[in-house]
């Protein structure tokens, strides 16, 4: 017996000194594999991802238009590349618009090594949208470079300060009627109820066309209804009370 | 049988071989040299300089083999080497802060290198005192008293190397910013509080103002108490801006918040979010919410008064005590009417909420009702009022005042301010015909002036229009 238990240990120090020499290998690290991504993008803060509405309207432009472009977003999810890639958008369920009449989605070029790109969704200034508001759900669509990327939400960190929301579908509306756009719901509590007649007056007082909170700041979101009650007032001394569409007397709160 | 002895003992062989092949003769020979030690041995390791003054480091080095060494030197703050010299002689151009500083010795001979690190404060090259305004040959200028009592004439055109027409009508700061405001008769500027570099002027402080400027009088400036708001009173206007503490948030103001009042030139943060005015037309408190751009009447009270319908006019106005944060702070102001002058107050209750004070016409009180300058404890129950050359101390709660000093014939005073952080010192400007004088007075446990006099005296201004504490706006 304690020859055999010997003569075990002896093997299995050779087995171990032979199984030594190739117990050490190179391993190569697993990387991503996949199509590369692409999907809607914006910062939670801006209330504009999935479950809110953006909008536009020709009425709302300093000049007549024909045509305009609005920018939207998106994210690419994957590898970056050193080569220009193509992204498509493609209208989903819900969509009234008409493709070649109200919009235009062309299949985009997107520079090499970029993550963040604006994709130029094209609107046409067309005779239904004079009595319409049309809505147009877009969606990524496959292309030779992307299908659809990851989806939710990206915490804030110490690098990237915003939370953000990368999400599949979006909505816009469309007219060239003065309709109340969708980022009135903040301007609500200091310019009051939205009409078409209070709009132009904003316009011609403030000189701008674009009150969205982006555009006009913390600081003209206070100090503009400001500047309107005072010119306003000057109006109504003058002409007697401004009255919206609706017969309704203009007022800023 | 041979060959099995051979594979029991190879084990052992292995071991035996192996061992041997491990050790080898190392047959160097090691040479040691004493090298050159240095130290650097300085017992001063923390400086505190104002921006753009000099700062001179001289270390002192101790080295045990001098002899035939040179050495290359480096100060560095950060990654960035701000000298090679061994001597550190700069102007700083640091912003204010608190910096690490490396010094680097490195010998010539051998490359060891020996390190020592310092701490260096940088202030603001103006960083606390009193902004004195005044008007020199009809031109305005604000100067500063330094809290080391050194003076500064014209530190704005100093620091922008441009010159500031017209005459001067007020000074404001922030009660934590960095930066305050300087009203002239042509002009409003912003300027960096610790260096004066000017940040802006009337198209970006003031862009959206109905009339232009100038103001005919003296504007208000302050933050309400939660900070994120600004107002100026002007000509019995109001006008409101985002604020916040530092010049990256502070916004435009508005045009005239629209309204039927003529305001007395006050602001005055009374609780974290409502921000009290005067209405000198309609006799009346007003109110603004914080974020709000609506002037509105302040609500009736019960009490000692009715803030809505007070039915005096407003003649001056200054603070008591406070919250530690400032979020609620009490106020005092001096009232008219056809009978005289009454000393009333806001304040506010253990929740924040606004209460009416004090309600007292001021009885057994000389001249009080030719007096022109205010200014208040926040410590006692104690005010000051001056008429002419002449300072008198009110007591409120035995409602009478007595006189406690007296200028020489000829002065006027034209402005007194509080020392707010302590109530124990008394500022006063005077003119004596167009040449204005400083006085520091020291105020004991009575509230009276130190051995009766002032304790620091500054000459040399121009006609002092106004003074101000250079860190403490509330």
């Amino acid at each position: 017996m304690l020859i055999n238990h010997t003569r075990i240990m002896k093997y299995l120090l050779y087995v171990t000194i032979v199984l030594s020499l190739f117990s050490c290998k190179k391993e190569t690290v697993e990387t991503y594999q996949g199509k590369d991504g692409v999907s809607f993008f914006a910062y939670t803060d801006q209330q504009l991802h999935t479950t809110a509405v953006r909008s536009y309207s020709f009425a709302f432009q300093k000049t007549v238009k024909t045509r305009d472009t609005m920018y939207i977003p998106l994210r690419l999810t994957g590898k970056l590349s050193d080569k220009p890639r193509t992204v498509l958008l493609k209208t989903a369920a819900g969509t009234t618009a008409t493709a070649g009449v109200d919009f235009e989605l062309k299949e985009v070029t997107i520079p090499p090594g970029v993550y963040i790109f604006n994709y130029p969704l094209v609107l046409i200034n067309s005779v239904g949208m004079a009595s319409h508001v049309y809505r147009i759900v877009l969606e990524p669509a496959e292309t030779k470079d992307f299908t659809l990327g990851t989806l939710g939400q990206t915490p804030a960190t110490t690098a990237n300060l915003r939370t953000e929301e990368n999400f599949r579908y979006l909505k816009i509306d469309v007219s060239s009627m003065y309709v109340r756009p969708a980022y009135w719901d903040i301007l609500d509590e200091d310019f009051g109820e939205f009409s078409a007649v209070k709009y132009k007056f904003m316009v011609k007082v403030l000189g701008i066309t674009d009150f969205s909170l982006d555009s006009i700041g913390s600081d003209g979101l206070l100090n503009f209804p400001v500047t309107l009650r005072n010119a306003l007032a000057d109006y109504e001394a003058a002409n007697g009370p401004l009255l919206d569409e609706n017969g309704q007397e203009i007022s800023f709160p | 049988m041979h060959l099995k002895h051979f594979f029991k003992l190879s084990p052992v062989f292995i071991v035996i071989v192996l061992a041997f092949a491990a050790c080898k003769k190392d047959n160097q020979s090691l040479k040691y040299d004493q090298i050159n030690d240095i130290k650097i041995t300085d017992a001063t390791t923390s400086f505190t300089v104002a921006q753009r003054d000099s700062l001179i480091i001289t270390p002192t080095l101790s080295q045990t083999m001098p002899a035939g060494d040179s050495f290359t030197y480096s100060w560095k703050i950060d990654s960035n080497v701000i000298s090679t010299s061994q001597n550190l002689r700069i102007k700083v151009t640091l912003s204010p802060g608190t910096y690490l500083m490396t010094y680097r010795v490195t010998s010539n001979r051998n490359g060891i290198y020996t390190l020592k690190r310092y701490t260096v404060t940088v202030t603001g090259i103006y960083p606390d005192g009193w902004y004195i305004v005044n008007n020199k040959d009809g031109k305005g200028k604000v100067s500063l008293i330094r809290t080391d009592d050194v003076f500064f004439d014209n530190p704005m055109e100093v620091a922008n190397n441009k010159s500031y027409p017209g005459k001067a009508l007020a000074v404001y700061n922030f009660g934590k910013g960095g930066f305050f405001y300087y009203f002239s008769d042509q002009n409003v500027y912003r300027f960096n509080m610790n260096d004066w570099l000017e940040l802006g002027d009337k198209s970006s402080i003031l862009p959206n103002l109905a009339t232009p400027l100038p103001f005919k009088s003296a504007p208000a400036f302050i933050l309400d108490a939660s900070k994120f708001d600004q107002f100026i009173v002007a000509d019995g206007s109001l006008y409101a801006g985002i604020s916040g503490s530092t010049s990256e948030n502070v916004k435009p103001f508005t045009q005239r918040i629209p309204g039927d009042y003529d305001l007395y030139p006050g602001v005055f943060p009374n609780t974290y979010d409502l921000t009290y005015f005067y209405d000198n037309a309609k006799m009346r408190f007003m109110r603004m919410a914080i974020f709000s751009r609506i002037l509105e009447d302040a609500p009736k009270t019960t009490g000692s008064f009715d803030m809505a319908n007070v039915g005096r006019k407003m003649i001056a106005s200054d603070r008591g005590i406070s919250t530690i944060f400032e979020e609620e702070i009490e106020w005092y102001f001096i009232m008219q009417d056809n009978n005289g002058r009454y000393l009333m107050s806001l304040t506010y209750d253990q929740f924040g909420s606004t209460l009416v004070g004090v309600n007292q016409q001021m009885v057994n009180s000389p001249e009080i009702g030719s007096a022109t300058n205010f200014a208040t404890s926040s410590i006692l129950k104690q005010l000051y009022y001056t008429v002419d050359n002449r300072v008198y101390l009110y007591d409120m709660l035995a409602n009478s005042a007595r006189l406690i000093y007296t200028f020489p014939a000829g002065y006027v005073i034209k402005d007194i301010e509080m020392q707010r952080t302590t109530s124990k010192r008394l500022v006063i400007g005077v003119n004596n015909g167009a040449a204005g004088e400083v006085y520091y007075f020291d105020i004991n446990a009575q509230g009276e002036f130190n051995n009766s006099t002032y304790a620091k005296k500054f000459t040399g201004f121009g006609e002092i229009v106004q003074i101000a504490p250079a860190r403490k706006n509330l």
